[in-house]
């Protein structure tokens, strides 16, 4: 037992008894303290058993904000080569609705390369060749749809299971079923760079579940959480005595009320002090060898995807159960051809190397990664001059067919799951809804999706709604 | 009709979810149905065998239907034999693929037990059985207590004290004056009281002490906002759209018709129909007392999605859908959203009666637009709005309509006398002109943006740039001329509706300035290479002080080219070359342009010309001096019109008028009045049809306005006043129920039901039924009045209870659902800033007005993708002190320290928050600026107010702000170490400010006890 909860049973039960004046009561004041001080405090987030036994035990979510276009990165289609340029066919447009395009669009044929990678043969495009190089551990899933072509309704649909604010992220929720396994760090964290998605912290708020369960942000730039730092001229020892009369006096309110509350409320800010030693610590990337850092192209202090992706790594690595990271500007409606390649080059090493990093130190097995955006790109271009004109074009959003890929945590690596069109416009075979993903996620993690249910405003709710199948494809 | 024994048993049916021992079940008599198996079926059985889904063909939801068994054609129940039923059979059955239910756990033992005894005795199923929550409230007698009991204090406690009986407990001893005092006034007023209120009601002892001190807090100001906070989370209401445009809205007046209507008692069925339908009541449009359209802003409050490439329609359905929820949810207590898709599954609302009501709110008018005709792709946020009344400015807004007035009138007489003037000026300028150097627009071949900014070419060939506006952008035009004899270029940066503020700038509205940094082109000739190009000299239209267009050719230039304060109106600038270029066979030209300082400063409208001829003089747009070739009477409307305007733009007193109407603007704009959204019926009735599965594109049979079918009767048509009206009426079962049920929530912590926002089958029975109908029917029966309500429940003997938890307390009832003892809670989220400022002293009690800014961490809201670019300005003065509920309240971007107590985005309706127990609030306590401030402000208060005391009676009067009682020796002892510490290591203010950190962070401090 820590000297600290041995000390403050001893006070509280001896103050407690004196107050309370019976003697009757002392077997449930026993119990009282064993659920508050030891159970209730971490009871929200104390790791919990799953429903069946997992593959994964952390998520590292890698989102590309804006939507790549997964035909210039996984979803090579030849065929569009001999269309590029010509109007579309009808059935692409007729009855379909679309963020941007008006009028009839014309087929755009990638202007990337793609070659077959790894043992698997998975054919990557060129702007990807760290990731090429790991293509052997990684799932491609061409078959991605989802419901929302805007991109906030979309993120949250992704994230959250539904198209409007309001609901629990996927982060939450496993949380909510898993608990913590790291006393000094949140259960869920979540890395940025660039501007915050369109849709804003609601993609990783709490929703209806307790806010104990929300996505904390660690910044790269400023306090790495906010209001971590002690205020200025307040040094650490201060601070621990401010923290020790607190305790005291919430020790004594504690024995002279009995809400155990009070007793959560103290080992929370026991935390919230380590939290103070752990999140920086944490955040400190110099003495990663330069080897590690090289591998994901990490310079430390600095604020980029490839430092976040090593920070993901480290906090998996101490038990933090989700972490999501953030990329954004992928939103290429025009310009693909400078705009994708300026990107690609922001996150391939970085997402590669983590790949790579986890495995060698045998995280992977039990650490699933996935990659992706919150809906796909159209095969027609966008062209946006208005009067026809087509100048650096791009592609408008697209909800029908895109690409994730998955690796670790009992995903089959090597592997290509779902295919399109030859036009890469719709699902030929094996379509994945994202509440079918939400739903493999969850399994991986060893939670049923239809039992890891919250009762709110009379409903039992769930990250997929009344949907969601388990892509048995896609396990090992 | 019910009978009362129908409605007696429904209300038994309500003590079924009260099962604090196996030792109160077992020694029930005989299985209820309603208490003991109704629940059972409707939690565990009708999510597959309810109204809507008949799983393997078997229903549960009545005898008939449980005798008949499903497909496999075996019984479910066979009357007096368990063992024969199936349904019993399922539920024991170790074999996972026929055990039930096959969706979430097993039943528990006693579930299973009781299943069986029921069974066993005959299946008793009562067909007249209604849903307790369905049948409307009477009032019930109130409970005549034996000589066991003490007096209680008002018939709540009658209650409460019966049902105390039948569990062998008692009440727990009266809580302390001053403990109770804080309780009370953080329920009422959501602040602490002043010592000086603590002394005065400690000190009165004669009779009414309590009463005056409820009358006291039910009549403060403040009182109307503390209890806006849980309503407006109920409107979700909020400061901005949501979603990717997550832009500020004016909407406030409404958040402050709230706090007055709750301060002003105006009764709940009133303060109901002017939510709902207060835009259809006559005298709506009173513009002396606007209160019934404000009041609309209600459901103006769901969040409007404004994203660029939304579907319009789309948006506008999801919004009508959240306003049906939300009605559900506040007035109903019923979660009529099931119902969108396909009937409701246990409640009595069918996915007809569900559209019915859709159609009541789908009378508005969509409430986006596209930004301009244009652009199509943008959307403009739209719908109607109110303005409201401002007299202190009136006055001067009438002043300066008069002098706009007057400049256009003088724009319009120097336009009409140019025109009169025309010939004569035709005369010695038309030769003149018609030599001089031309302009000539440049055909846009390829524009793009580092950015990726989306863009529009215009018909008169300018480029305009929509959407969302990044921080820098770099804009690389090319062009292909077959111009010869090109002596300059020039650059025009234009005006544009859709441009914030106009433009020509991006960045923001309030200055709609640009800063041009760089200004590069080349030129090819075909098969040429690409050659940069030198510049002679520049001209501008207007630059401000040190960003002149020299810059843009000055060797090592980084300030570029800016227009501040002359935005509104189009400028330009020009290039000279120091030799003509051009070629017949074609010359291509591709601009650079950069804006790199940042926060949207770039160009949002631009035009690209060549200039032939001598670039010194003004150069005449080709298409005048074409049009001057023509004899005037010989010139098209066009021809002419281009000449007026001509000459118009180089008037230099027009010019002048015009510049003067965008300041005069400018200033109108800053006393503009203010404004708020509001409902508006549509003056042609719009068509509804039922959405299959709730797709807005696949509409089904057409319904008309219309209330749920098995709800108490009302209009069938009619528009959403008569909704409104039906929603309070007196035969309404659950309105009543529902909106005392979350005061109660306030005021204990919990409902009596503890499921406030679902009072149907699968919600939580009442645990004092007859206490929750007897409150519903006061409040009533005596017109609605929420104080009244409030009154008897801050004065009833069980909100005096003491909130210790003893032992046997905790055994028997942790939940306190039986309220054997008082509330203990933390504060809610505003209400933990709002104490700690009143006790630091720095709270504004300033009430209303537009939404303010208090301290956050910097950059929270300056990196976002999509929408406006605000940066968070902290507000001046008291405005940083003011209560949390005028902080703006940004759902993108919420204030982050509400957001780690439990406060949401308000995206969606929220009946209750949750309260968590977290590391992030013990962080945010300690250290966010607000709270560090709050600390060293309640340590100065201390020495200043008590400036020769010792130290104990400062450490006792700082004890007392915080938690309105003297501290005991022990926690005397604590501080006065603590003190003692820090003075070791630091002077005296540092020391008191330690000390006053440690108190704010006291759980008491925070909590209500």
């Amino acid at each position: 037992m820590h000297p600290l909860e041995a000390h403050l049973r001893d006070v509280t039960r001896r103050t407690f008894l004196k107050n309370s004046g019976l003697g009757v009561g002392a077997i449930a004041l026993n119990q009282l303290l064993a659920q508050s001080l030891f159970a209730a405090a971490p009871s929200a987030v104390a790791a919990r058993q799953p429903h069946f036994a997992p593959r994964a035990k952390r998520v590292i979510y890698l989102h590309m904000v804006g939507a790549p276009s997964q035909l210039d990165l996984f979803d090579y289609k030849p065929a569009l080569a001999a269309y590029d340029g010509k109007p579309c066919p009808e059935e692409f447009i007729k009855g379909k609705r679309f963020a941007f395009l008006r009028g009839h669009p014309r087929i755009a044929s990638t202007k990337f390369t793609f070659a077959r990678h790894g043992k698997s043969g998975a054919e990557i495009s060129e702007l990807l060749p760290n990731l090429a190089g790991v293509a052997d551990e990684i799932a491609i899933v061409r078959s991605l749809h989802t419901d929302e072509f805007n991109h906030a309704p979309a993120q949250l649909m992704l994230h959250t299971g539904f198209g409007r604010p309001g609901r629990p992220g996927a982060g939450s929720w496993v949380t909510y079923g898993l608990g913590s396994e790291n006393a000094d760090l949140p259960a869920y964290v979540v890395l940025q760079s660039g501007p915050l998605a369109g849709a804003g912290t609601q993609l990783w708020s709490s929703g209806f579940l307790p806010s104990v369960h929300q996505g904390v942000q660690f910044r790269t730039s400023g306090e790495p959480v906010l209001f971590l730092e002690n205020p200025k001229g307040v040094a650490p020892a201060d601070r621990r005595q401010v923290l020790d009369t607190v305790r005291r006096l919430n020790e004594a309110q504690l024995a002279d009320v009995g809400d155990p509350e009070i007793a959560t409320r103290i080992s929370q800010y026991e935390l919230a002090f380590r939290m103070q030693t752990s999140v920086p610590e944490l955040m400190d990337i110099s003495k990663e060898s330069p080897e590690t850092l090289a591998l994901y192209g990490a310079e430390p202090g600095k604020a980029s995807f490839a430092n976040n992706c090593l920070l993901a790594r480290r906090l998996v690595e101490r038990g933090v159960r989700m972490v999501q990271l953030y990329d954004a500007d992928w939103d290429h409606h025009n310009n693909i051809a400078t705009r994708l390649p300026a990107k690609c080059k922001d996150v391939d090493r970085g997402m590669a190397g983590l790949v790579r990093d986890l495995k060698q130190r045998g995280l992977l097995d039990d650490t699933l990664v996935i990659w992706g955006g919150e809906f796909g790109r159209t095969p027609m271009a966008q062209n946006d001059t208005g009067a026809g004109v087509s100048t650096s074009p791009g592609r408008d959003h697209h909800k029908d067919a895109y690409t994730m890929w998955l690796a670790g945590g009992g995903v089959k690596g090597g592997i290509s799951h779902g295919a399109t069109d030859d036009l890469g416009y719709a699902i030929a075979e094996n379509p994945v809804h994202v509440h079918d993903l939400n739903a493999t996620v969850l399994h991986l993690l060893g939670l049923d999706h239809e039992r890891l249910t919250f009762r709110y405003q009379g409903r039992d709710y769930r990250l997929t709604d009344v949907h969601g199948k388990v892509v048995k494809g896609l396990l090992a | 009709m019910l009978t009362l024994s129908a409605r007696r048993r429904a209300l038994l049916a309500s003590f079924a979810a009260l099962s604090l021992s196996a030792a109160a079940l077992a020694a029930e008599p005989s299985v209820d149905f309603a208490r003991d198996i109704q629940p059972i079926l409707a939690q565990r059985c009708y999510d597959c065998h309810g109204r809507e889904d008949n799983k393997g063909g078997l229903g549960l939801t009545s005898r008939t239907q449980g005798l008949r068994g499903g497909k496999s054609g075996l019984p479910a129940l066979v009357p007096g034999s368990a063992d024969k039923s199936e349904i019993y059979q399922r539920v024991i059955s170790p074999h996972d693929d026929e055990a039930m239910p096959q969706k979430g756990d097993r039943l528990k033992p006693a579930e299973i037990a009781l299943l069986k005894r029921w069974i066993d005795e005959g299946a008793a199923w009562p067909e007249d059985l209604k849903h307790w929550a369905y049948v409307a409230p009477v009032r019930p007698p109130v409970p005549a207590l034996g000589r066991r009991n003490s007096a209680p204090g008002n018939p709540i406690d009658a209650f409460v004290v019966a049902r105390l009986a039948q569990e062998n407990l008692a009440r727990s001893p009266e809580v302390d004056r001053p403990r109770w005092l804080r309780r009370v006034s953080l329920d009422l007023i959501g602040l602490p009281p002043t010592p000086a209120e603590v002394a005065t009601f400690v000190a009165d002892i004669a009779p009414g002490a309590h009463e005056r001190v409820v009358d006291r807090l039910l009549a403060s100001p403040h009182y109307g906002e503390k209890w806006a906070r849980p309503w407006l989370d109920l409107a979700r209401y909020a400061d901005s759209h949501g979603f990717q445009r997550d832009d500020l809205r004016e909407s406030w007046p409404y958040r402050d018709w709230v706090v007055r209507a709750m301060n002003a008692d105006l009764p709940f069925d009133q303060f109901t129909i002017m939510q709902i339908a207060g835009d259809l009541l006559p005298g709506a449009d009173d513009k002396k007392n606007p209160d019934p359209l404000i009041a609309t802003g209600f459901h103006r409050a769901a969040p409007t999605n404004v994203e660029a490439g939304t579907d319009q329609e789309e948006g506008r359905v999801n919004q009508v859908i959240d306003r049906v929820n939300t009605t559900g949810t506040v007035w109903l207590g019923s979660t009529l959203e099931c119902a969108q898709c396909h009937n409701h599954k246990y409640d009595p609302f069918s996915q007809k009666d569900y559209y019915q009501l859709f159609a009541y709110f789908n009378q508005t008018e969509r409430e986006t637009a596209f930004a301009t005709a244009r652009a199509t792709a943008t959307l403009a946020f739209t719908g109607p709005f109110v303005t409201l009344p401002d007299t202190a400015n009136d006055a001067r807004r009438a002043e300066i309509g008069l002098r706009l007035k007057k400049i256009d009138d003088d724009i319009a007489a120097a336009t009409a006398r140019i025109r009169a003037d025309l010939p004569a000026w035709e005369e010695t300028a038309r030769a003149a002109l018609a030599d001089a150097p031309q302009s000539h627009a440049l055909e846009v071949a390829e524009f793009s943006s580092s950015e990726g900014s989306p863009h529009r070419v215009l018909a008169d060939k300018s480029v305009l740039l929509v959407d969302d506006v990044p921080d820098k952008d770099t804009y690389t035009v090319t062009v292909k001329t077959k111009l010869t004899g090109i002596t300059g270029l020039k650059l025009e940066a234009l005006t544009d509706r859709s441009l914030p503020g106009n433009g020509p700038g991006r960045g923001d509205a309030a200055r709609p300035n640009f800063v041009l940094n760089t200004f590069a082109v080349t030129a090819a000739k075909a098969g040429g290479e690409a050659v940069p190009l030198k510049f002679v000299r520049t001209a501008h239209s207007f630059a401000q002080a040190s960003f002149s267009s020299a810059n843009l050719i000055a060797p090592g230039n980084t300030k570029g080219w800016a227009i501040s304060p002359q935005f509104g109106r189009d400028q330009w600038v020009t290039f000279e070359l120091p030799a003509a270029i051009g070629a017949a066979e074609g010359t291509t030209l591709v601009f650079t342009m950069a804006h790199t300082l940042g926060a949207g400063r770039s160009i949002g409208r631009f035009r690209l010309s060549a200039i032939t001829g001598e670039v010194g003089a003004k150069a005449v747009p080709a298409d005048v001096a074409a049009a001057l070739r023509v004899e005037p009477a010989q010139r098209t409307a066009e021809q002419t019109d281009a000449v007026v305007a001509h000459v118009v733009a180089q008037d230099a007193k027009i010019a002048a008028l015009r510049q003067s109407r965008t300041k005069t603007e400018q200033e109108f704009a800053k006393i503009a009045g203010p404004r708020t959204l509001v409902m508006r019926e549509l003056a042609e009735p719009r068509m509804t049809s039922v959405l299959k599965r709730g797709n807005f594109l696949d509409p089904g049979d057409r319904v008309e306005p219309g209330t749920p079918e098995h709800l108490h009767a009302g209009p069938r048509g009619g528009n959403r006043l008569d909704l409104a009206r039906w929603l309070v009426s007196r035969d309404n079962p659950l309105v009543a129920r529902v909106t005392v049920n979350r005061w109660w929530q306030e005021f204990f912590g919990h409902g009596l039901v503890r499921t406030p926002e679902d009072f149907g089958v699968k919600g939580e029975a009442p645990t004092h039924p007859e206490l929750l109908d007897w409150l519903a029917v006061e409040l009533m029966e005596n017109g609605w009045s929420m104080k009244r309500v409030h009154r008897l429940i801050a004065l009833s003997a069980t909100y005096r209870q003491s909130s210790r938890l003893t032992p046997e307390l905790l055994a028997r009832d942790d939940q306190n659902r039986l309220l054997a003892r008082g509330p203990r809670f933390r504060l809610e989220a505003e209400a933990i800033r709002d104490n700690a400022l009143a006790i630091a002293g720095l709270l504004s009690p300033k009430l209303g007005g537009p939404p303010v800014r208090p301290y956050q961490p910097p950059g929270l809201w300056d990196a976002k993708v999509g929408g406006d670019r605000v940066t968070y300005e902290m507000s001046a003065g008291e405005d940083a002190y003011r209560r949390g509920l005028y902080t703006v309240w940004k759902r993108g971007s919420p204030y982050p320290s509400f957001m780690n107590f439990d406060a949401t985005g308000r995206g969606a309706c929220t009946v209750r928050r949750s309260r968590s127990n977290t590391p992030l609030q013990a962080l945010t306590l300690l250290n966010d600026p607000v709270y560090v401030e709050a600390a060293a402000a309640l340590a100065k208060r201390v020495t200043q107010e008590l400036p020769d005391a010792t130290d104990d009676a400062r450490l006792r009067h700082a004890f007392g702000l915080c938690v309105a009682r003297p501290p005991a020796a022990v926690e005397l002892e604590a501080l006065r170490h603590l003190l003692a510490q820090q003075r070791a290591a630091k002077d005296d203010p540092a020391a008191w400010q330690a000390v006053a950190s440690a108190l704010l962070n006291l759980d008491e401090t925070i909590t209500k006890n």
